[in-house]
């Protein structure tokens, strides 16, 4: 017979709880046991992740996946980019979006110092994290939110940076998207890359939390924690993990050559395709 | 273990691509001002680069980041 576990929230904890009470907070997604003086918070471990074996490694020289001009973040008001990415150097971030000039661009770049998330339409301005990039080679989850001009970071979970972009919504016409590459300019970054994904829509800091699980990428087909932007997932790359993704070998396998990249979210819109080299990797985040 | 052999982008049509990582010509990374590029490899040197100076990972990203190869006012 399991025993039902009361619930309440971090806003709402009784008043005048006894020793050994005990609640689930529902915003939290955290136990609490009342000691008699102090509540005391046993943190959730996440979600289950998402079944996932493989990432992509590029090796920063010129290997990309091209997944083309997504047509579907032309001229809109919100857009939501998260990539996992597990730098070959300490603190550098990815390199991935579409580029068209100095003032019209998506995504993250990577130049010497330079690090920066861009969402340029028609001023060259950008937002740059490199004073909260993380100084290590582990595995970190890079969440990029555009909501109407209003530009939120998020590293690991974690805001890291707000701010305000000159536009309002994001350039028409986009280039090709590349992970691995900044677009088609000389910008590559070495390091694995995975579970790489877009919204139409405006992550809030629940589904960014969410998404980061811990350290352990969830399924962003369906609710999980406080993630419900399900229904605004236009894109997911998989690397490796979509039923038809391939490699040189055939079937995905450690060391093999991606051939073919799937985008998870909408089939045969947007599948990704490697170039000169990139490989599979059984390294991911977990 | 890739190797990496920087050549000129004269010498491109001498490349055979099913004995390198890049995929054909069209998709090989320049120089900034188009007179050289590279290509990369495992194992034994393909026979159209013998005699080349071969590069490893560390080395050819660090010359990947000079101002020959990387421009500063890209971003």
């Amino acid at each position: 017979m399991p025993t039902t576990i009361p619930t309440t929230t971090s806003s709402t904890r009784p008043g005048s709880p006894s020793a050994g009470d005990a609640y689930f907070e529902t915003d939290t997604k955290n136990y609490i046991i009342y000691d008699g003086a102090n509540w005391r918070g046993y943190v959730s471990d996440g979600v289950a992740g998402v079944s996932n074996s493989f990432s992509g490694s590029f090796d920063g020289s010129n290997d990309y996946v091209d997944c083309g001009s997504i047509s579907s973040m032309s001229g809109v008001s919100a857009q939501t980019l998260s990539v996992w990415f597990k730098p070959a150097v300490a603190g550098e971030i990815p390199n991935i979006g579409w580029w068209s000039s100095s003032t019209t661009s998506y995504g993250w770049s990577s130049s010497g110092s330079i690090q920066t998330f861009n969402a340029k339409n028609g001023v060259n301005e950008s937002f740059d994290v490199a004073s909260s990039v993380p100084n290590d080679t582990e595995w970190h989850n890079y969440v990029a939110v555009f909501d109407g001009g209003s530009v939120a970071i998020y590293i690991d979970g974690s805001s890291v940076l707000t701010g305000t972009a000159s536009n309002t919504t994001l350039a028409t016409s986009p280039a090709t998207f590349r992970i691995g590459q900044f677009g088609t300019v000389s910008l590559y970054e070495a390091g694995l890359y995975d579970e790489i994904s877009l919204w139409d829509a405006a992550l809030d800091s629940s589904d960014v939390l969410a998404l980061y699980n811990n350290g352990t990428p969830i399924d962003l087909s369906s609710a999980a924690g406080g993630y419900d932007k399900q229904a605004d997932l236009t894109h997911w790359w998989r690397i490796g993990d979509h039923a038809s993704d391939t490699g040189s070998g055939g079937s995905p396998a450690n060391g093999d050559t991606i051939s073919n990249v799937e985008n998870a979210a909408n089939s045969g819109t947007n599948d990704g395709t490697g170039t000169n080299g990139p490989t599979f990797s059984t390294s991911v985040p977990s | 273990m890739k190797n990496y052999v920087i050549i000129d982008a004269s010498e491109v049509s001498s490349v055979d691509f099913d004995q390198v990582a890049e995929t054909s010509a069209d998709t090989l990374r320049y120089s900034l001002d188009g007179a050289k590029t590279f290509v990369k490899y495992e194992g034994t040197q393909p026979f159209f680069l013998l005699g080349k100076t071969e590069y490893t990972h560390e080395e050819i990203l660090s010359i990947l980041s000079g101002p020959e190869w990387t421009s500063d006012e890209i971003n």
